[in-house]
């Protein structure tokens, strides 16, 4: 629930990656066309909220206009007793293999900048 | 909706669940800047992969502050919940009982008044009122302002006191190295269900005022079945500061928590 936050984070990271990327080159991409995200159910997140905030956050820098998109990072639990890792919509203390309540939460909290798409 | 952190949908969409499980204070994975991998794209444009967590300002500053009370050998507790579960008055019993024992501080946020911090004074231990205003919750940046007034050199144990409020508490970290939730007997044994987002991320669910379960319906195997359900990690202790029920059981949790951070830096999953 601190999704402009999270935005003016996001922006800081594409604009390191775009001076990262400018070494070598004449000059610094001018515009980011696509920015992909990895984003679980249990980040915290709202895509919604999020796609709002970054519109205010980048207007007037070079994400401007950049579309937004969001892979998905499943909820995920593995399983001490025989390792399988139970995929689902919500977190569930069952293994879906071995039945074994002894699972701890290994995905679905991702919220991370993947790749950015750049001219 | 709060005007700060409210979500403004524009489409038909569902919303998954959206609590947090894991006790982690924001993910840091970094590679260093420059050290990215390029590929070619459509129509002329490049790929620059990042693959990095995305942390807030939030998250970076709280880091820091816990950091910082590693090193001074403080510990932080974040008492969050519902308004009126009793979090001012387990306070005040509190700092009464360990005031030899244990130097205590505290940070207290309400949206108005000094009302709570004036209830907290005169027990030796230094409180500070943070008026948040229309902010519905307390951030890092609250902390962090406020943290030089509500320590001194021997500070041991520092408690916050957030806002009132089940939802929003829950995404700030503040610093702290332990999140306390009040579950009080007069409110619904659901709330756990109702509020995954705090009750997922806590490491001791306290029962308040259990005096009064001789009076009321309230279930209480449900209620703990429900915090089971969405934090099978939470400790769960009764208490009554009224009758002084379970607080010996309470005082032991904080002296546990209390461990000599100097010597030993908190690590985080």
């Amino acid at each position: 629930m601190h999704e402009l936050s999270l935005a003016l984070a996001v922006l800081d990271q594409i604009e390191v990656a775009v001076q990262g990327d400018a070494a070598g080159r004449q000059e610094p991409a001018a515009k980011v066309q696509t920015i992909v995200l990895r984003h679980g159910p249990l980040a915290g997140v709202c895509r919604d909220a999020f796609q709002s905030a970054f519109e205010l956050a980048a207007s007037g820098t070079r994400a401007e206009g950049a579309e937004l998109k969001f892979l998905d990072a499943p909820v995920a639990m593995r399983c001490d007793a025989c390792s399988y890792i139970t995929q689902a919509e919500r977190v569930v203390y069952e293994c879906g293999q071995c039945g074994s309540k002894n699972v701890r939460l290994s995905g679905g909290s991702e919220f991370m900048l993947e790749e950015i798409e750049v001219l | 909706m709060c005007g700060t952190c409210g979500c403004t949908p524009k489409t038909e969409h569902q919303h998954s669940d959206e609590s947090k499980h894991e006790h982690s204070h924001g993910e840091s994975h970094s590679h260093e800047p420059g050290h990215s991998h390029v590929h070619a794209g459509q129509g002329g444009s490049r790929l620059i992969e990042v693959r990095q967590s995305i942390l807030s300002e939030n998250d970076r500053l709280a880091a820091q502050i816990r950091h910082a009370f590693d090193h001074m050998g403080i510990t932080c507790i974040n008492i969050m919940s519902s308004p009126g579960s009793g979090k001012t008055t387990l306070l005040r019993k509190t700092l009464e009982a360990l005031a030899q024992e244990i130097p205590m501080g505290v940070i207290v946020g309400d949206q108005k008044t000094e009302i709570d911090s004036e209830r907290l004074r005169g027990t030796g231990a230094p409180v500070v009122q943070i008026e948040t205003g229309e902010l519905c919750h307390l951030d890092a940046t609250h902390i962090n302002g406020a943290v030089k007034k509500a320590i001194t050199e021997t500070t041991r144990l520092l408690f916050i006191e957030n806002i009132g409020n089940l939802i929003c508490p829950a995404s700030f970290d503040l610093g702290e190295h332990a999140r306390v939730a009040l579950f009080s007997v007069t409110e619904g044994e659901e709330k756990p269900l109702k509020y995954p987002s705090l009750y997922s991320r806590v490491d001791l669910v306290v029962m308040t005022k259990v005096d009064l379960v001789p009076v009321l319906d309230f279930d209480m195997a449900t209620a703990k079945r429900n915090i089971g359900q969405v934090c099978p990690s939470a400790k769960v202790i009764d208490v009554s500061a009224k009758s002084g029920q379970g607080l010996e059981e309470w005082y032991g949790f904080l002296r546990e928590s209390t461990v000599d951070r100097s010597h030993h830096h908190h690590h985080h999953p």
